[in-house]
């Protein structure tokens, strides 16, 4: 019997209890680092789920080369807000030696101000808590936030994403360190017939006080394999001598679903909504 | 360090003042479907159809952005005329395999009047969710319509973005100062709106009407064919008024006059839609107000609403079945031989 990612998924789901539910244009939803860094201002719908199993391979140009799978879980939990968690898991190669373990445990949330309007780009900010959890997690709790501005051209859309880190420096985690700060900026286009996001990205990023600025690139796409699952691919280089990923690669798939215990069930009209008819007609 | 730290201190303070600004503006409101192993049975079992209706979203959002951004009505024809084409001779031949952003093919529209966008969206969530329950082969007959009702309580409970589920009046489609512009300013793609209107609630009549999945099948498939032959010599092979789904669905809105009632504001509503964005009556600066108010009157189950009887008898004030494209139901015949004028081969996207 042959398992594919599909069966093992839906099985995966199953077995904890979930129904999936029509989620098929997630390609355009740009999640942080799915695939590029920098993300799109709008939350998960109200009710949604969606879990995320990445892969991330990055060679520094010193040499060290990171391993990381870096499981996310995300909820629509209010109206234009969403929560999530990660939990990286990552294996550390540098100078021979191999290192695995689990890096950090990020909490974050979302608010979503508005939607494009004539004036206005859609205009988000969001929060970070990174704990030190597991053997390559660091040392010290991190809080991040960050600004992030969506505004569309056509089939095309620019992001901006403003990020500025609290808290002490020290032993970063392993993967997804937050840094001291970064600001940077993606184009994406969506070939809708395809069901494909393609996005490109520039960022500048301090990883701590006192260290150069990378300035690094990236390159994706995003595509919607089936009605609830999305892959995704995506490439990082730095720009600068010596600083950043000499290359970075990533996969990752991620499904949407939904949990029928945590959806409204509404209610039937009364007599008090008036109108001509109803279902009690019958 | 002093060049990030002021823009994000600057970003933090404005973040509540632009909130505030937002206030006056649409929030997202995206909302999440009702979950459940029904979901996709229509894509699964009725492809044909399931992915006609991608290319559907195209049309309708294509629709307004061009009425919207294309100022002069020489520039909008001529420009739903290459939207016409395209959509009739390709899209729809080779339709998407998933649904359609439409925020891409509108942007400019979906900023203007996005509570619009979003409520027709969750309509359109509605009408897939029902296609996916009656083509889902393992449920009964009374477990359909128990889910049907189900996802029509869902539907309602999103109080933001939810029509009425009453049938409201005609007049406010037809006896408004801006009806009725688009229609006969572009009868062709009107045509193909209603022709899309009648598949969208009368492929229910062959679902319920077949007795077997075989029956279900050729009865979709032959609804399909219809489709296409109102495509063969437009605007005269098309529906010549709106069709309502109490005359083109009779067996649907029997079972469920709720979400019957919700298509038939949906649809007018997509006409109303297309009459204020073409009519120069509305000065432009005055859309989104004149659109966003003939929403709250389309949410609005208490004002302006038909009696069960005059909705019933609608059809046959406007003309009858005929005039809204035909039965959907009772038309097995094989797929007619030549269907090549509008659509050559249907083919799907690979």
């Amino acid at each position: 019997m042959r398992i594919t990612w599909r069966t093992a998924l839906a099985a995966a789901a199953l077995a904890a209890g979930f129904r999936p539910a029509p989620a098929q244009i997630d390609y355009r939803n740009l999640d942080d680092d799915r695939p590029v860094l920098v993300e799109d201002a709008y939350p998960l719908e109200r009710y949604a789920f969606e879990f995320l199993a990445p892969y991330r391979f990055e060679r520094d140009k010193s040499g060290r080369s990171v391993h990381g799978f870096i499981t996310e879980l995300e909820y629509g939990i209010l109206p234009n807000a969403e929560l999530g968690v990660k939990l990286p898991v990552s294996a550390l190669r540098d100078g021979g030696a191999t290192d695995w373990g689990i890096s950090g445990l990020r909490v974050f949330g979302l608010y979503n101000f508005n939607t494009e309007s004539p004036v206005f780009p859609a205009l988000s900010l969001r929060a970070d808590a990174t704990f030190p959890v597991g053997s390559l997690g660091g040392r010290e709790t991190h809080v991040a936030v960050k600004a992030l501005a969506t505004r569309s051209w056509g089939r095309s859309r620019v992001h901006l994403n403003a990020a500025y880190g609290f808290g002490p420096e020290g032993t970063a985690s392993a993967v997804e360190s937050a840094g001291r700060w970064w600001y940077g900026a993606a184009l994406d286009h969506t070939l809708f017939r395809q069901s494909t996001l393609l996005v490109g990205e520039v960022y500048a990023l301090r990883a701590a006080d006192g260290e150069r600025v990378q300035v690094n690139a990236s390159l994706g796409l995003r595509y919607q394999w089936s009605p609830y699952v999305v892959l995704d691919a995506g490439i990082s280089r730095g720009l600068r001598s010596g600083l950043g990923p000499d290359y970075a690669v990533t996969f990752g798939i991620s499904r949407a679903f939904a949990v029928t215990r945590l959806m409204p069930r509404g209610r039937r009209p009364t007599s008090a909504d008036g109108g001509g008819h109803d279902a009690r007609h019958h | 360090m002093r060049a990030i730290t002021k823009p994000l201190l600057l970003a933090l303070a404005l973040g509540p003042a632009l909130g505030r600004q937002a206030v006056g503006q649409d929030r997202r409101n995206e909302q999440f479907y009702y979950p459940g192993s029904f979901n996709w049975m229509f894509l699964r079992n009725y492809p044909e159809a399931a992915r006609l209706f991608n290319a559907f979203d195209y049309g309708h959002a294509v629709l307004y952005e061009r009425l919207y951004t294309r100022r002069d009505s020489a520039l909008a024809a001529a420009a739903l005329e290459r939207e016409y084409r395209y959509l009739t001779t390709d899209l729809l031949v080779r339709p998407p395999r998933f649904a359609v952003v439409e925020e891409a093919i509108e942007p400019t529209y979906a900023r203007v009047a996005w509570r619009a966008k979003m409520m027709f969206d969750w309509a359109h969530v509605l009408h897939r969710q029902i296609y996916d329950v009656y083509a889902d082969e393992r449920r009964a007959e009374a477990e359909k319509d128990a889910l049907i009702e189900r996802l029509t309580d869902y539907y309602l409970s999103n109080r933001r973005l939810a029509f009425a589920p009453v049938a409201k009046s005609m007049a406010l489609m037809d006896e408004q100062y801006y009806s009725q512009v688009f229609r006969r300013r572009h009868p062709a793609f009107n045509g193909l709106i209603w022709a899309y209107h009648w598949l969208q609630v009368g492929l229910y009549e062959p679902l319920i009407a077949g007795r077997t999945p075989d029956e279900r099948k050729a009865g979709v498939n032959a609804a399909l064919a219809r489709f296409w032959d109102m495509l063969r010599e437009p605007p005269a092979s098309m529906p010549r008024v709106m069709p309502m789904t109490a005359t083109v669905a009779p067996l649907f809105t029997e079972r469920h006059p709720r979400a019957a009632a919700i298509f038939d504001n949906l649809h007018m509503m997509h006409d109303i839609i297309s009459d204020i964005l073409a009519a120069d009556t509305v000065p432009r600066s005055r859309k989104r107000e004149v659109i966003y108010a003939a929403l709250d009157e389309f949410q609005d189950p208490t004002r302006n609403v038909m009696s069960r009887d005059e909705w019933l008898m609608m059809g046959d004030m406007m003309g009858g079945i005929e005039a809204m494209g035909g039965p959907a139901a009772g038309l097995l015949r094989p797929a007619p031989a030549d269907t090549s004028r509008a659509a050559p081969q249907h083919r799907h996207e690979p």
